[in-house]
């Protein structure tokens, strides 16, 4: 923990996750109004101690929404990584354990799986069962899956292939027994660093798809679909989008320095290189 | 164009305000019935709603216009929607008579006619005219296209307009004579600015879903999908000259892009303006900026086969709790308040926003008596209206106590669910038809609204005896639904049109459905 925050990208990137998850929390239990309360009569206020940053067209606080942007923003990530961890990590080590005609079709399997453009996916998904964010964050963490089968599958490779393994083959554990206390818990960095990883291409999907319309629906408030109804005023209130835009920025830049600080620290081979 | 199999179509995805910003293709849109009643019988000929040129105007200018949605296919006699009807309805194609900018009959395939006493007999004379192709307008094209378009088996989008058409008729080589089954006030305006009334050859091969053999001041020149029309001058034409020799209708779905480009000349008008364009454009030496009568609502449908929904005290509730005036600002204004399925250009006109106005208390009153759980309902909205409108009205009847969850669906998914299978509480839809207010006396439409009374006084003006008579019964009617809060009118968006400073003569008023372009004049 000490070593991810001595690296500048680790506490970059545990900084702006802490911001946004601590915005998350506050906005469960406290805004500093009701996000969904519409007032005409406030509509694209400027700014101000009321409205730290300003009011929409339907007069409803900015902030608020964006702190209330955060949980959804958050608990989908969370809920998209959940998934592909769930999925995926099984996966890999069945495609480490089973011989290799086996695992080779797998391989295939997921190397379609991967083409499948999971935005796509997630827009079938949501089509078929109606707009939500759950559905959006399921259907990212599915695609999301095989991406972690894929890449974790190698180090687990990796691991089954070690010294120790190979002793403790030799010592006669059974090849489940190996892979839950040998392979996995030496593969454990690697899996940590790519759901982190995972957690910022999550995060970004749901602003895409709410962007577009098949996430989070009307009007909870997220980050995609606010910046989806700022964007008509691009040309004469450029500065009505930079909030949810930053916001975005915030989290994936976060997930990922987070990411970047946890390979650094965490897996050896790099931590020897950057000697 | 959504061609809707067994109903017309009435309704528009709007872009008259910022769309949802979601969609980056055209969707497929704009269906709608054509024509305002107005009174009046003209026989002055003249150009169809031109405005005063500008005198250097160059009459052979080229003139560009942006437009929203483009159309599908080019027959106007089997393809519903605005898009085309704007395109080529008096521009391309002509009926018997057409109208003019003030909303009189003027002629155009007839030079004159004549309606017996009775109002079932409509005599014509023919005036002497050709097609696009140079073969002479006979009589036997006009009973052929009238024909056509009635009659349980027609394709015509606005065949349900000529249901009370009994025979057309050649009387002589001249002379065309229709009779109806019973009075229909709105029948001259079928005949003059409706699909239903348009003029084709009887025969000939013309490949009618790509280019067109009409008998209008423009021939369709060139048509590059996904991009634009090129309308352009027929030389031959019989009337006026039009006042331009090229117009070409641009559609560009995206505000943002349409704004670039009346920005940089590579449009001269934009119709249908959102506020953002507006906001843009504000103080702009550059450009006119002309609001026009529209005869639209923004409706907010209640499914009254909801036993909820039934209860007229919970749809006056609705209408009470929903701040109108309020709606109209935060969508950035240019729109009117109604309060009722009438707009002020509508002669039945009259002010009924008093009826169910704003009033959160009163509302509150009205549902103490219901079961608070009863007081949820799904607002099923098709996702190219802006969705803030959504979230306002969500918002508004939360206050109230109505639990409101919005389900936002692809239009073509909503015309299935909503408008087909009716399978909605509450719904959210553009009106464009004039004449939509006698729909509430069809308790089959979308509403499940089933009132005697109403489905009485629609009937009568439709077969009333007069002008007068059916404004009169028009404005019960309007003013019935309005206490019965048989929908929610939420406003009427007015036609907003920037246009450079270099055009002039172009239609503002009523052009969702008809745009005549031959008034158009530009300077360069």
């Amino acid at each position: 923990m000490i070593a991810l925050l001595r690296n500048p990208s680790g506490l970059i990137g545990a900084v702006l996750v802490t911001v946004v998850a601590t915005a998350a929390l506050l906005s469960l239990v406290w805004t500093p109004s009701d996000p969904l309360a519409v007032d005409p009569t406030a509509s694209w206020l400027a700014p101000s101690a009321a409205h730290l940053l300003g009011t929409d067209a339907l007069g409803r606080d900015s902030f608020s929404a964006l702190l209330v942007g955060a949980q959804v923003t958050l608990g989908s990530a969370l809920l998209a990584t959940t998934v592909a961890a769930i999925l995926g990590l099984p996966l890999a080590a069945f495609i480490e354990l089973t011989p290799s005609v086996v695992s080779s079709f797998l391989q295939r399997f997921i190397d379609i799986m991967i083409a499948f453009p999971t935005l796509i996916l997630a827009v079938i998904l949501v089509t078929s069962f109606g707009s939500s964010t759950w559905t959006a964050a399921i259907a990212v963490g599915l695609g999301a899956s095989v991406v972690v089968a894929r890449t974790v599958a190698p180090e687990l490779r990796r691991a089954h292939a070690s010294d120790y393994s190979l002793l403790a083959l030799a010592a006669g554990a059974s090849s489940g027994r190996i892979m839950l206390h040998h392979v996995i818990p030496n593969a454990g960095s690697t899996i940590i660093v790519r759901l982190t990883q995972v957690l910022a291409g999550a995060a970004l999907a749901e602003a895409g798809l709410s962007y577009l319309g098949f996430g989070t629906p009307a009007p909870t408030p997220s980050w995609g679909r606010t910046l989806a109804e700022m964007q008509p005023q691009i040309m004469t209130r450029p500065e009505v989008l930079l909030a949810p835009a930053l916001c975005i920025v915030i989290v994936v830049l976060g997930f990922n320095l987070l990411g970047d600080g946890l390979r650094d620290t965490l897996d050896p081979r790099t931590r020897r290189s950057n000697r | 164009m959504y061609r809707c199999p067994g109903h017309s179509g009435v309704f528009r995805h709007t872009r008259a305000f910022e769309r949802y910003p979601m969609r980056r293709f055209p969707s497929i849109t704009a269906i709608a019935l054509t024509g305002l009643i107005v009174t009046g019988c003209s026989t002055t000929a003249g150009d169809l709603d031109a405005a005063p040129a500008a005198v250097e105007s160059n009459s052979d200018a080229t003139i560009d216009v942006q437009f929203t949605i483009e159309p599908t296919n080019l027959d106007i006699t089997s393809t519903s929607g605005a898009a085309l009807q704007q395109l080529l309805i008096s521009n391309v194609y002509e009926g018997l008579i057409s109208k003019n900018a003030n909303g009189e009959y003027i002629p155009a395939l007839a030079t004159d006619w004549t309606v017996s006493d009775d109002a079932l007999t409509y005599t014509f004379e023919l005036a002497d005219a050709a097609f696009h192709d140079g073969s002479p307008v006979v009589v036997g094209d006009i009973v052929a296209s009238l024909d056509a378009a009635r009659g349980a088996e027609s394709v015509n989008p606005d065949a349900k307009r000529m249901m009370l058409v009994e025979t057309v008729s050649a009387v002589d080589d001249d002379t065309v004579e229709i009779t109806l089954s019973d009075r229909d006030t709105y029948f001259l305006d079928t005949l003059a600015v409706t699909s239903a009334g348009m003029i084709v050859p009887a025969d000939d091969d013309t490949d009618r879903a790509n280019t067109s053999n009409g008998t209008g001041p423009y021939t369709v020149a060139q048509w590059n999908k996904g991009s634009t029309i090129t309308l352009e001058r027929n030389d031959e034409y019989r009337g006026d000259a039009p006042m331009n020799k090229t117009v070409v209708f641009h559609y560009i779905a995206e505000a943002t892009t349409a704004m670039n480009a009346l920005s940089t000349g590579e449009i001269d008008v934009l119709t249908a303006a959102s506020a953002e364009t507006l906001a843009f454009f504000e103080g702009d030496d550059a450009v006119d900026i002309t609001a026009g009568d529209s005869t639209s609502w923004m409706t907010l449908g209640m499914n009254n086969a909801n036993p909820v929904l039934a209860n007229a005290d919970v749809r006056r509730a609705i209408n009470m709790g929903i701040d109108k005036a309020g709606l109209i600002t935060v969508i950035g204004g240019n729109a009117v308040e109604v309060g009722s399925m009438a707009v002020p250009s509508d002669p039945w006109y009259s002010d009924l926003t008093d009826i169910n106005a704003y009033d959160p208390e009163g509302a509150r009153e009205l549902l103490t008596d219901i079961d608070p759980s009863e007081l949820a309902f799904t607002l099923t909205v098709a996702n190219t209206y802006d969705i803030k409108i959504s979230e306002y009205i969500a918002a508004q009847l939360g206050e109230i106590g109505i639990n409101v969850t919005i389900d936002t669906v692809e239009f073509a998914t909503w015309l299935e669910r909503a408008y087909k299978q009716k399978e909605y509480d509450l719904t959210m839809v553009l009106h464009v038809d004039p004449t939509t207010l006698t729909y509430y006396g069809n308790p089959a439409y979308y509403w499940n609204y089933d009132n005697a009374q109403a489905q009485q006084l629609a009937s009568a003006a439709k077969s009333a005896a007069s002008t007068q008579d059916r404004d009169e019964k028009m404005a019960e009617l309007a003013e019935l639904i309005a206490e019965d809060a048989a929908s929610g009118w939420l406003y009427s968006p007015q036609t907003m049109v920037v246009a450079s400073t270099d055009v002039s003569g172009y239609p503002v008023d009523r052009i969702a459905n008809r745009f005549p372009v031959s008034g158009m004049t530009a300077v360069n």
